[in-house]
């Protein structure tokens, strides 16, 4: 079952929580398999499983009444990136995932349906039923917005422990 | 191109989302631009350091009893059933259609007889064309190709090279053509990496009903290693009802390398076909 391993790192990476992703991923092959009928033949068949992973986890969200992220981030952070730095030389998995863990989930969904899972820009309009437009604009300032998590996390790390001891002792 | 219509179009670049014109412009101005070339590579790296961490955290793999539980129970059609399913009897005849292959042993490590004297097919054709030009038939333009056969060889003449830099550098397609080895006819696209041909080479899937049951476990973008034959290494992927051979004399990493950056571009392709 090839598509599987990636449909369930979704649904861990989107639930935190190992039995509400089996049950997310069972629940939507389930789906898959009783509209299999809709799936045109030549597309590409993990955007189809991941449209209808996102479908069902939404579903599941308002059946507990836990509306969906209702807050646009798009607002929120257009005018907060004023500088994009540069990326850092080295990068840990721990650094990439803490600052992908630390973007709003809206940047979160965008960058691992792009990068991660590469579908293309239409495909992840269609996943997340949201136009192009906003896909590639939430692309830019997600991506954006992981750059100055990843330098700040990486800042702190570089910063050598004696400054800032000095620092912290200088300030008080 | 200038840089500020590079640095527009650096994100789209590095998702590969550019027309293949644009593709070219921007290849163009990052060759003679440090800046742009600096800016794009770090957006590559985030996007690589992405999944590659992503991939490897072992706290958000699926556990191995709940795949093959998953499994088992899709064919067997025992899983809890949502709201408004289908009748069990359409259940269970879509489950018999060969649908529910998914866990049924057509993964791609079990390989059929058909397909291993295709990969035979496939190295014979590296061996006799790419490196040799000693074919039984001529090769034919692929343009040609598409009139004649249609399907496959039409895509073939718009795949780009992958923009992905490799370990060794650029990857540059220098020939691409339609030809037959042993009764197979293939899409071949002849790529030069580390002063080395490497063959790509794109043939209908042969297995029975791959033609007409696009099950999820039968599109497979990601390439496979498969045993080294006649000397030369081999990896493969699938895209909708076509397999992929990547051929060469290369070492098995590098055609692993190869075979990775061009999955995306092919299978792009395949599935618009």
């Amino acid at each position: 079952m090839p598509h599987v391993d990636r449909l369930f790192r979704l649904a861990m990476w989107w639930e935190r929580d190992r039995r509400e992703a089996e049950d997310l991923v069972q629940d939507t092959l389930v789906q898959a398999l009783q509209s299999f009928h809709r799936f045109t033949p030549g597309t590409n068949c993990r955007a189809w499983l991941v449209t209808i992973l996102q479908h069902v986890r939404s579903n599941r969200r308002r059946a507990k009444a836990r509306r969906p992220t209702v807050e646009d981030p798009d607002d929120r952070i257009a005018e907060t990136v004023p500088f994009v730095p540069p990326v850092p030389q080295h990068l840990t998995d721990e650094d990439v995932l803490a600052a992908l863990r630390g973007i709003p989930d809206a940047y979160q969904d965008i960058i691992l349906l792009c990068d991660v899972e590469e579908l293309t820009y239409k495909e992840i309009a269609d996943v997340l039923s949201i136009p192009m437009g906003t896909v590639m604009s939430r692309l830019h300032r997600g991506r954006a917005v992981l750059r100055q998590h990843l330098a700040s996390a990486r800042r702190v790390d570089a910063a050598p422990p004696r400054l800032d001891a000095a620092s912290s002792e200088g300030s008080g | 191109m200038e840089c500020r219509e590079a640095r527009q179009l650096a994100e789209a670049y590095v998702s590969e989302q550019l027309l293949v014109e644009t593709m070219r412009a921007m290849v163009a101005h990052l060759e003679r631009c440090p800046a742009c070339r600096a800016e794009v590579e770090g957006l590559r790296r985030v996007r690589r350091a992405t999944r590659s961490a992503f991939d490897a955290a072992v706290d958000l793999a699926p556990r191995p009893e709940f795949v093959a539980g998953l499994a088992s129970r899709l064919q067997a059609g025992t899983v809890r059933r949502p709201v408004n399913a289908m009748p069990r009897r359409q259940w269970l005849a879509l489950a018999a259609s060969g649908l529910l292959a998914v866990g049924a042993g057509w993964g791609w490590r079990t390989w059929s007889a058909s397909l291993s004297a295709l990969m035979h097919a496939a190295v014979g054709d590296h061996q006799f064309c790419a490196l040799t030009f000693k074919l039984a038939e001529r090769p034919i333009p692929l343009d040609e190709a598409a009139r004649r056969y249609g399907g496959v060889n039409a895509s073939m003449i718009t795949v780009a090279p992958s923009t992905d830099t490799l370990s060794g550098g650029a990857l540059r397609i220098i020939e691409r053509h339609s030809c037959v080895f042993d009764g197979h006819r293939f899409a071949h696209i002849v790529l030069r990496y580390k002063d080395t041909a490497v063959s790509l080479m794109v043939t209908d899937d042969p297995r029975p009903g791959a033609a007409w049951v696009p099950d999820f476990a039968m599109i497979d973008e990601h390439p496979s290693r498969l045993p080294a034959t006649e000397g030369l290494q081999v990896a493969s992927f699938r895209g909708p009802r076509h397999v992929v051979f990547v051929v060469s004399s290369l070492r098995d990493d590098d055609v692993q390398e190869v075979a990775q950056a061009m999955a995306g571009p092919v299978s792009r392709v395949l599935a618009e076909a």
